[in-house]
């Protein structure tokens, strides 16, 4: 996917320093990695929106600040491509 | 604060002092700052931590010592500054202007549970097995900021072996959050800068050298 790229050049990118930044991308970038096997929760992915919004207020530089809108926007802008593309049709 | 201007630290990673403009009254006077409800006036320079202390109000921090210089790399001190786009942590915000401060909004204690619950998703172990258990820092503020469950996971499983290779220091890497207290008394106290921490790209984690 093309968020997924999006995300391992984030986490790959972040300096270290703060917990928000360095952490949160990994926890996305491992929330992109389950949607893409269809090994998900709504509920997490909900929780892992509410991360993004914390990283946009709580990150000390600008990396941190903006990593998340990608996968905000997409998972907004994009959410029945996403979701509605279960080929098992199994919903968890 | 003396020590750190005579310091023989490397420039890098001195901490960064204000440096106010010349010709200006405010210098060695005082500013007015709104915290929450509470109206004091603090002298130029001073972070909206010690006014906060000073003032009885509370805010929880990790990284922040008094002996050591600015940290700012755990963000639990997140206050909210009126006037600014994103949350400002505290321990490294020195006032130099009259501002409003607002230390427990919404956004404010959901950030904090929040940062809790990305720490602890790194830490490995259970508390109960751990020899801090009940008088650990970090578990308190954990459970001071209701975190009750781990959102985002729980390693359980050993990542580095325990280095017991010096007398003096026993070094679990497995419970470090990464706060960077230890780096910074080594090279603001001892001025030896014998712990040295570096970013490793392919392991996306710290690496933290001795020697
Ligand atoms: S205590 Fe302020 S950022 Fe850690």
């Amino acid at each position: 996917m093309f968020l997924k790229t999006f995300m391992e050049f984030f986490v790959e990118e972040s300096c270290g320093q703060c917990t928000p930044c360095r952490i949160g991308n990994q926890k996305l970038l491992e929330g992109v990695e389950m949607i893409e096997k269809n090994q998900y929760t709504f509920a997490h992915i909900n929780n892992l929106k509410e991360l993004g919004e914390t990283m946009k207020i709580a990150s000390k530089c600008g990396l941190g600040q903006s990593s998340p809108n990608p996968f905000l926007s997409i998972l907004e802008d994009f959410k029945e491509e996403i979701f509605h593309s279960k080929s098992d049709g199994v919903y968890k | 604060m003396k020590h750190l201007k005579t310091s023989r630290a490397p420039i890098s990673q001195k901490a960064f002092v204000p440096t106010a403009p010349e010709n200006v009254d405010t210098i060695g006077g005082t500013v007015t700052v709104h915290i929450n409800s509470k109206t004091l006036s603090v002298p130029f320079g001073t972070t909206i931590l010690e006014a906060c202390r000073m003032s009885d109000i509370y805010i929880p921090t990790l990284c922040a010592h008094e002996d050591l210089g600015i940290g700012g790399h755990c963000r639990l001190c997140l206050v909210d500054v009126e006037g600014m786009r994103t949350l400002q942590a505290s321990c490294a915000f020195p006032i130099t202007a009259p501002i409003k401060v607002k230390t427990s909004t919404i956004s404010v204690r959901k950030a904090r549970k929040h940062i809790m619950e990305l720490l602890l998703s790194e830490h490995v172990g259970e508390c109960y097995a751990c020899v801090k258990n009940g008088n650990c820092e970090l578990q308190t503020l954990a459970k001071e900021m209701g975190v009750d469950a781990y959102m985002f996971g729980h390693p359980n499983v050993s990542k580095y072996p325990v280095d017991r290779s010096s007398y003096s220091v026993i070094r679990d890497m497995d419970k470090c959050i990464n706060c960077r207290r230890c780096v910074r008394t080594c090279i603001d106290l001892q001025e030896v800068g014998c712990p040295r921490s570096y970013w490793q790209r392919s392991r996306n984690s710290y690496r933290y050298i001795y020697g």
